[in-house]
């Protein structure tokens, strides 16, 4: 059946050769998987070789790795998010490929919606497998019981659970999605790569600057609707040994309500993309 | 604006004959006027070509009428249907290729028409194959994009157009780059296109490919349509020369002077003797008549080359700096823009 050329809702033929287009790019493809898995490999190898050498260091198993391979995933996720975006919200623009696809009289907003998904399928179709792995480690290298003694907790020694594991991964994927999804509205705003990675950053850090200022100023509490990464460390799961991983952070208060979060999640993703695709549908092609 | 807009429209004719119609077309960019009440009149069926020094505004005024950027005033229409409101519906029916053609380096050329095809659809992606073939691009089909010469972007880009089998095929400046295979193969297809009751808009700096594929003109300069007509017009109204290489110039200089078709003769060392046709007069057979006289006379006659009007010379005298458009033959009412 042939669209509607008016439709603004991008069909699966659209969608399948954005995707396919973007898993083509060999380069990027490689850097991502480098960039994920592959740091994510060489972390388990490490503390594999530490462990034979060393057998006070706990194996790359139990709930306390886990929690570890998941920040990891975090932080090179975001990177990975980042890049992702800033390519697949302007390389139309930059190639002069956008002009030939308005020229096939599809609906521009289409043209653009179909971005989202295709990108948002390659990053799944890393973090996921690489998500698989760090799992996999941590349910089967587990780590004898004499370890509880370093990590204070039983739960770090033992695999984590179903739940956890679903809570976790689902966590991490939202975080990815939600710095894709940004990155990529900027990149369509901007109609360039770099600079939109360069405003992502910015963001970041801006972020990190707003953390650190509502705390140190309670009345100004009410920045934490535009602090989007306090937004969404409010709504992770209970890691097992986060404690041990990531002491500093469990010092943080956090008092907003689950409707807030969701609230200001929602408006943080459909502000950014409905300005990217105002800006898509009415810029010169 | 949209009162202006409005009798824009209703100043266009909306007549079934014409693929285009444009009706005081401006487009400004900030303070600048890059299309300063423009109409272009295009009727179905023909090659019109769009000429114009760099920067006239050709490019821009292809721009407007596919809808890729917005205009300030005006109004156009497109097989009657007006633009750009209709034009989703409307590049069902047209295949274009504005300034250089863009396309994503990382895949094939056959990936990059897959996408276009899948955003087209109407059956799209069944003609990949034929508009590969037929733009020459069959044996470098499955090759990166980004190894891809400037004449093989440029064939891509009429191959993408050829996937929606246009009723209107727009081409901007598609020769560059191209080998003389390639050209060749594209002023086929360009002529076939037309005869074929369809319609083409070529636009070019290679005046003599505009000759060959198109019967009209608009020439642009500093964002104004100067002309708009036949070629033939301009041939009909230009002045028309014969060459000759002959072994005695001062003779047959004397002999020339009684030639009726001939108003003017003189020698030039590079290009030997030129003759200066009467308006109206046929450069072959007038060559035909002086080669008759000066043979008559006992001149030998080793070169005799008759040359039309051609629409370089138009061109030039149009588009120079400080021409007078109103000494010029194209500001006779038949031929200037409407």
């Amino acid at each position: 059946m042939i669209p509607p050329r008016t439709a603004w809702v991008p069909d699966w033929a659209l969608i399948r050769t954005r995707f396919l287009e973007l898993r083509r790019h060999r380069p990027l493809v490689i850097a991502m998987i480098g960039g994920n898995l592959g740091i994510l490999l060489i972390m388990i190898t490490a503390i594999s070789v530490m462990h034979a050498v060393h057998p006070d260091v706990a194996p790359a198993g139990g709930g306390s790795r886990f929690t570890s391979f998941v920040f990891l995933m975090l932080a090179t996720g975001v990177i990975t998010a980042m890049f992702l975006g800033a390519i697949v919200g302007s390389e139309d623009l930059s190639s002069k490929f956008f002009r030939a696809l308005v020229t096939t009289g599809r609906s521009r907003l289409a043209l653009y919606l179909a971005r989202l998904p295709a990108g948002l399928a390659l990053l799944a179709a890393v973090i996921i497998p690489t998500y698989a792995v760090a799992v996999g480690c941590a349910v089967t290298l587990l780590p004898s019981r004499s370890f509880e003694y370093y990590y204070a907790f039983s739960s770090s020694t033992k695999a984590p659970g179903i739940h956890v594991i679903l809570a976790a991964g689902g966590w991490l994927l939202l975080q990815l999605i939600v710095v894709y999804a940004i990155t990529l509205a900027i990149s369509a705003l901007v109609g360039s790569e770099a600079p939109a990675v360069m405003i992502a950053t910015l963001l970041v850090l801006a972020d990190l600057v707003l953390t650190t200022v509502m705390h140190s100023h309670v009345l100004w509490s009410w920045l934490r609707f535009v602090d989007i990464e306090w937004i969404l460390w409010g709504m992770r799961p209970h890691f097992p040994g986060i404690a041990t991983c990531c002491g500093t952070l469990t010092g943080l208060s956090f008092s907003m309500p689950g409707w807030e979060q969701l609230l200001a999640l929602v408006v943080w993703l459909v502000v950014p993309l409905g300005l990217g695709a105002y800006r898509s549908i009415t810029r010169d092609a | 604006m949209e009162s202006f807009e409005g009798a824009a429209q209703s100043s266009l004719s909306g007549e079934s004959h014409l693929a285009v119609e444009v009706a005081g077309l401006t487009k400004r960019f900030g303070r600048r006027t890059v299309l300063s009440d423009v109409s272009v009149a295009i009727p179905r069926g023909v090659g019109f070509g769009i000429l114009g020094p760099n920067g006239a505004g050709k490019t821009t005024l292809l721009r407007t009428l596919l809808g890729l950027v917005r205009y300030s005033s005006g109004a156009m229409r497109i097989f009657g249907q007006p633009v750009p409101s209709e034009l989703p519906a409307l590049f069902r029916r047209i295949g274009a290729v504005v300034d250089e053609p863009g396309f994503l380096p990382h895949i094939t050329g056959r990936q990059n028409l897959e996408m276009l095809a899948a955003a087209r659809g109407d059956g799209a992606s069944k003609r990949i194959d034929y508009a590969l073939e037929r733009a020459g691009l069959g044996a470098n089909s499955d090759q990166k994009v980004a190894h891809y010469s400037t004449g093989m972007r440029q064939r891509l880009g009429v191959a993408s157009c050829l996937i929606a089998d246009p009723d209107l095929l727009i081409l901007d400046e598609s020769m560059n780059g191209l080998d003389p295979a390639g050209m060749q193969n594209l002023r086929t297809l360009m002529r076939e296109h037309v005869a074929s009751s369809r319609t083409l808009i070529f636009c070019s700096h290679l005046l003599d490919e505009v000759e060959r594929a198109c019967e009209m003109v608009a020439i642009l300069d500093k964002g104004k349509v100067v002309f708009q007509g036949p070629i033939a017009q301009i041939r009909g109204q230009g002045t028309a020369l014969v060459k000759i290489g002959c072994d005695d110039e001062r003779r047959a200089l004397s002999v020339l002077a009684s030639v009726p078709c001939a108003t003017e003769a003189r020698f030039d060392h590079h290009e030997g003797i030129i003759v200066v046709l009467r308006a109206g007069c046929d450069p072959v057979h007038s060559a035909v008549e002086i080669n008759r006289s000066l043979l008559g006379a006992g001149v030998a006659v080793h070169l005799i080359a008759p040359e039309r009007p051609r629409l370089e010379d138009w061109f030039i005298e149009l588009t120079r700096p400080g021409a007078s458009t109103d000494s010029s033959p194209a500001s006779s009412p038949e031929v200037r823009g409407r």
